[in-house]
């Protein structure tokens, strides 16, 4: 989903109920923004997962964020360059 | 012998425990692999940018990788020579960044990519061996 906002009188920046609810915030929930040049990114915090130990290697069994994956993430990455 | 040349989205893939192609990557990997040594960077700004992953543990499970891993650099000439063909090739935009890790695979002797992104390395290394991470989802 995309959509227009605005900054509102106080530079708030109000984010509709349908956004909201197509990114699957619910209320009060914690979510990170990350700011770079143009860009503000709002998404949902992964959740506390640890490090295990799997044939040798560290891994970690936290949450993604909802949609990401590792394709994508570089895919991103590398259109913030 | 090290044979799988590994990408950066296939190394994420292989230490985040609930991504998509988390299962897929388990199965390939087969206790070592060759990548590129840009993919120890894009590993760390992927994870702890889009992917949420705390810095803290980014390092840690890179860290871990270099246990495994042989990381292969290209010189600034090679490099340049990438950059170079990329016109003539059709390259541009973000698709660079594979030629340049598929170009490590080449000098590494590497016939075998392993990615979750596919289509670019189909397109800048037509001739290798693609293990497909999406497909095997």
């Amino acid at each position: 989903m995309s959509t227009t906002v605005a900054l509102d009188n106080f530079n708030r920046l109000p984010v509709s109920r349908q956004l909201r609810a197509t990114a699957g915030f619910k209320p009060k929930q914690t979510l990170r923004a990350v700011a770079m040049p143009g860009k503000i990114i709002i998404e949902a915090m992964p959740s506390s997962g640890k490090l295990v130990k799997r044939k040798g290697r560290v891994v970690w069994t936290g949450e993604l964020p909802a949609g990401v994956n590792s394709a994508n993430a570089v895919n991103a990455l590398r259109d913030e360059i | 012998m090290k044979s799988d040349f590994w990408d950066t989205s296939a190394l994420l893939a292989l230490q985040c425990g609930s991504d998509d192609f988390h299962s897929a990557a388990e199965s390939v990997f087969d206790g070592d692999c060759l990548a590129a040594r840009r993919s120890r960077a894009e590993f760390y700004s992927a994870a702890t940018g889009r992917m949420g992953v705390p810095p803290a543990v980014a390092w840690q499970l890179l860290e871990s990788l270099d246990e495994f891993v042989e990381w292969i650099s290209l010189s600034d000439a090679e490099e340049a020579r990438v950059i170079k063909s990329a016109p003539k090739r059709g390259l541009q935009g973000r698709i660079l960044f594979d030629a340049l890790i598929a170009e490590c695979a080449t000098k590494s002797g590497c016939k075998t990519i392993v990615t979750a992104n596919p289509t670019h390395f189909r397109h800048v290394l037509p001739h290798a061996d693609i293990v497909d991470l999406t497909a095997q989802k």
